[in-house]
């Protein structure tokens, strides 16, 4: 396989503003009212007087061992040899709804016309291998949300106390710190 | 107070129902059927086709709950992906159907005789074919009703399903409201005297199902108690939660308790001769009980399957976690 490309999310720099959420609906001409492939969470911790609040972008892990991909009975999920991202093939798909009970993080979102989740906006033009960015990344301001080859990405924040999101034996392509 | 699942919510429910309660009926009947070949004509005929219209209903279920049920029923171009349980299941369930139906057309007398008259070695053969498509029938609908469990199982992110307990659970449940089903339906249409010692053994078979049904459920409710924070979360919908009603006196009372207590008191009763209504009642109030029971078991358990993701969110606890030593 080629390059792994995967999402940074630096919660050090994000100021919940939803530009992400916002540009990846309008790029990838999602329907108002319906579904959100890329979500700005928010942790709260701590006690009160001494709370914290950490906010964190998120959407498809685009993992080595996609758990969707297991289970999906049509083959309409595969994995791109040459960027590791995760696609979907809408005509494939049934919208049984079972990669959403597979993804260990729920990622899976149905429509009309299938199972919708991030491509990395490869769906909307963009040319990732060119080295443009998803538009959720392009757009943010305070460059908190990074996108790029797992070992490039891991090295940015290598200087952060940073931790890679593991669960179980999907591999997913995310880090946070 | 915590959402329940409902990304798969009645639909599934029915399927998983209908399916199980299709098997176990197979089961039932071809037992019948193969106990004294050439006998017990109605409870066969009727037995066999409520193994297919029970699938048939399950099937159209589990179809209208995707999102393109069309192009879901062309089963060749749509579960081709062989990594997935659900293609497996699909086929199965494919192969299955046209076994069941088949064993129904060939027990049943008008369509038999049809047949006979213009193929005369299927006139010849026609209890042999039955008795070839029930041998055949057998591990396929013991492959139908586990396959109701392992569709579950197999998601992988959902804990409560997550266990080889719930395949088992469901298995059992499946034999057990089948075997209502066939009896209940004896009960109105045999008059056959030779089903009398047939009908005892079987009520000892609901006995023994139960009693197993009840141990694999505790099983499987003290596994997940134990098991992890997600997993006594999900269980606790059904022990305490927002699901507690419906499991305590719908799956364990009107489905275990009341076709146990029947099934003993009418094996009891069997040896003195009692007034025909209490036959005729008892049967049928506890296997109608069993398939409530049945129904809710297979609702409450989908409902109760809460995403790992929802009840404990890996990724945020990690950046949350990373967010302490900044």
């Amino acid at each position: 396989m080629g390059k792994q490309y995967g999402f940074y999310a630096d919660t050090s720099r994000c100021i919940k503003c939803w530009a992400c959420e916002v540009a990846c609906k309008q790029w990838n001409g999602i329907e108002p009212g319906t579904i959100a492939r890329r979500k700005v969470h928010e942790v709260d911790s701590g006690k009160f007087p001494d709370t914290h609040r950490t906010f964190v972008s998120m959407s498809c892990m685009h993992c080595e061992k996609p758990a969707c991909k297991e289970v999906c009975p049509t083959g309409a999920i595969s994995k791109r040899e040459e960027d590791g991202i995760v696609t979907v093939d809408k005509d494939k798909c049934i919208g049984c709804h079972y990669c959403f009970f597979a993804c260990p993080f729920g990622v899976p979102e149905y429509t009309d016309a299938g199972m919708d989740k991030c491509d990395a906006c490869l769906g909307n033009g963009v040319k990732i291998d060119e080295g443009e960015m998803p538009h959720c990344v392009a757009t943010c301001p305070t460059k908190a949300l990074h996108f790029g080859p797992m070992d490039e990405l891991r090295k940015m924040q290598s200087e952060k106390v940073a931790k890679e999101v593991v669960s179980g034996s999907s591999k997913p392509s995310f880090v946070a710190s | 107070m915590v959402e329940l699942q409902d990304t798969w919510s009645w639909l599934p429910a029915i399927y998983l129902f209908l399916g199980g309660l299709s098997a176990g009926a197979f089961l039932t009947t071809a037992f019948v059927k193969l106990a004294r070949p050439g006998r017990f004509e109605k409870t066969v005929t009727g037995g066999m086709w409520i193994t297919v219209g029970a699938l048939a209903i399950g099937l159209f279920s589990l179809i209208a709950e995707v999102e393109k049920p069309l192009q879901a029923m062309w089963v060749f171009g749509s579960f081709v992906n062989p990594t997935s349980w659900m293609t497996i299941g699909a086929w199965l369930l494919l192969v299955a159907f046209i076994v069941f139906l088949l064993s129904a057309l060939v027990a049943t007398k008008p369509v038999a005789e049809w047949l006979s008259g213009s193929w005369k070695w299927f006139g010849a053969h026609r209890e042999t074919v039955g008795k070839v498509l029930a041998v055949v029938g057998i591990p396929l609908a013991v492959g139908v009703a586990v396959y109701t469990g392992i569709l579950l199982g197999a998601a992988g992110s959902i804990p409560l399903w997550d266990t080889w307990l719930l395949p088992a659970l469901f298995t059992v449940s499946a034999f057990d409201t089948g075997l209502a089903a066939v009896l209940i339906l004896a009960t109105f249409v045999e008059r056959d005297e030779a089903f009398e010692p047939i009908r005892s053994l079987l009520e000892k078979v609901v006995v023994a199902l139960v009693v197993l049904e009840g141990i694999v459920l505790v099983a499987f409710v003290s596994t997940m108690q134990g098991a992890g924070t997600n997993e006594a979360t999900s269980v606790g919908i059904l022990t305490e939660g927002a699901l507690s009603v419906q499991f305590w006196l719908l799956v364990v009372v009107v489905g275990l308790v009341v076709p146990l207590v029947a099934a003993v008191v009418q094996l009891l009763v069997a040896r003195r001769r009692v007034d025909k209504a209490v036959t005729t009642a008892l049967p049928v109030a506890g296997g109608a009980c069993a398939l409530v029971g049945g129904f809710t078991l297979r609702f409450v358990v989908l409902a109760a399957g809460l995403h790992a993701a929802l009840v404990s969110p890996v990724a945020l606890e990690a950046a949350q976690g990373i967010s302490m030593f900044l």
